[in-house]
């Protein structure tokens, strides 16, 4: 396949992958992280003024346009939160459940926050720290669940082998699939989980913009499979 | 149940398009331009005008960050569309992305210069925005009356083709045909609505703003439901 050919279908993959809500998201994410560890970098920087005062901008831009752009969508994570009802171990049943609400309940604040922000309501502090301590709750659970399943898939697999039982390639190539995807979740969810800390205080703000770049660009890597690798 | 199964999964289809949250956005800015609007010049409730107002603004500015890569995919859409049969419709169609993808350019530096990423003129930048948006529109416009011109052909030669039958031929008519096309027709209001903001933002049109708002919702309102129900879109656009 000749270069442009090549080039062409990644213009149109990326336009389809850019279509999307969510993936879009990721992408704002991404950007908003980036600027959060370039400020908290050149933050004391007395040459850097100029970069920081842009840096700020853009992060502020991203972050309130990120909140709208997510309105509502703390009804996908209660709904998510009932449908882990179906889950088959109790553990993870438990733990899904607690994470999604939780982020339902941070996204839901997160929503008057942002008619806070845009001076439609007025609300104070403390919703910002409920927000922030919602969504730990949130994460931390989400982690336990992680972990849980990862433990889960390696019963099931050293049962597989103990058993030497004929399975096909097609089933271990799923299995090892389905830990791959297990592993990046927790490692996302365990970047994830210091955002929510700095914003109480309780971790470094450079750790906080570190761990969010890297989950959204493991969000990214995800989304961009989901979208573009499957209609291949 | 089959026809309601139908309206859901488009809504959640809808829900996941950027282009269609753009759409949703777009509608509630132009009603909160309309109601603040109309409030301001009765000079009523100034509380809920000051919030409209913010409302309007940040949907505004969150918008034009949400457009940002548009310009690419109008860009692709043109290539695609240089390749379309009818002569007059390739180059109209494709001029039109072309046209678009220069305003979205334009749009992006205003937004970067809005954030203060960039030190622009924002007057001179946010005018030049606003006529690539008009001829955007009038571009459509002449596209549509092609289309137009296209039935009034095909009316011709039914008629034509009917005249030993009196009846069919008088049964016929040119509005009836242009009625059935539904596209085309919403399309048209869609593009007529849309000419009078650009014009106003310009300075060569005076209209109060509850009117902008209500034009703008007109427009919005079209242009959502041709998002939710696909088949009601003119093709390549």
């Amino acid at each position: 396949m000749d270069s442009t050919s090549r080039d062409s279908r990644l213009i149109r993959d990326v336009i389809k992958y850019n279509s999307n809500v969510v993936a879009r998201d990721k992408l704002n994410r991404i950007v908003q992280y980036t600027s959060r560890m370039i400020i908290w970098y050149v933050k004391d920087a007395k040459d850097m003024q100029t970069l920081l005062f842009r840096m700020q901008k853009l992060e502020a831009a991203m972050a309130t346009s990120r909140k709208l752009f997510r309105m509502f969508n703390s009804i996908e994570f209660f709904v998510k939160a009932l449908d882990a009802a179906n889950e088959k171990d109790g553990v993870v049943r438990l733990f899904s459940a607690v994470g999604m609400a939780g982020k339902g309940i941070w996204l839901f604040f997160d929503h008057i926050l942002w008619f806070n922000k845009i001076q439609m309501m007025k609300v104070d502090s403390r919703w910002q720290q409920m927000s922030s301590w919602a969504w730990l709750c949130g994460v931390f659970a989400l982690l336990i669940r992680d972990v849980r399943k990862l433990h889960m898939l390696h019963v099931h697999a050293i049962d597989v082998s103990n058993l030497e039982m004929k399975q096909s390639s097609e089933s271990m190539r799923h299995l090892r699939r389905q830990v791959e995807a297990t592993q990046l979740e927790f490692v996302k969810d365990f970047c994830d989980l210091f955002i929510p800390l700095a914003a109480l205080g309780y971790a470094n703000p450079g750790i906080a913009a570190a761990g969010g770049m890297l989950s959204s660009a493991i969000g990214i890597k995800q989304e961009w499979s989901k979208i573009v690798a499957v209609s291949k | 149940m089959t026809e309601n199964r139908g309206l859901v999964d488009a809504i959640i289809k809808f829900n996941t398009q950027t282009s269609g949250r753009d759409k949703l956005f777009r509608l509630i800015q132009y009603v909160a331009k309309f109601v603040w609007g109309t409030f301001e010049a009765r000079q009523q409730y100034p509380e809920v005008v000051l919030r409209l107002k913010s409302l309007d603004g940040a949907l505004g500015k969150v918008r034009k960050s949400l457009r940002l890569a548009n310009s690419l995919a109008r860009l692709k859409e043109a290539l695609d569309t240089i390749h379309l049969s009818d002569l007059v419709l390739r180059l109209s169609i494709t001029i039109t992305k072309i046209n678009q993808a220069i305003y979205l350019g334009i749009d992006h530096l205003c937004w970067a210069n809005d954030i203060g990423l960039l030190k622009l003129q924002k007057d001179h930048w946010s005018q030049l925005a606003s006529r690539f948006w008009l001829i955007t529109i009038l571009l459509n416009l002449i596209r549509d009356v092609y289309e137009y011109y296209l039935i009034w052909i095909e009316f011709l030669y039914q008629k034509s083709k009917n005249i030993p039958d009196n009846n069919i031929a008088k049964r016929l008519s040119f509005l009836k045909m242009a009625a059935c096309d539904k596209p085309l027709f919403l399309d048209t209001v869609k593009n007529c609505a849309d000419l009078l903001l650009p014009l106003h933002s310009l300075g060569r049109v005076n209209m109060p703003l509850p009117g902008v708002g209500l034009v703008g919702v007109i427009s919005s309102a079209v242009n959502l439901l041709q998002a939710i129900k696909p088949e009601l879109r003119l093709i390549y656009t």
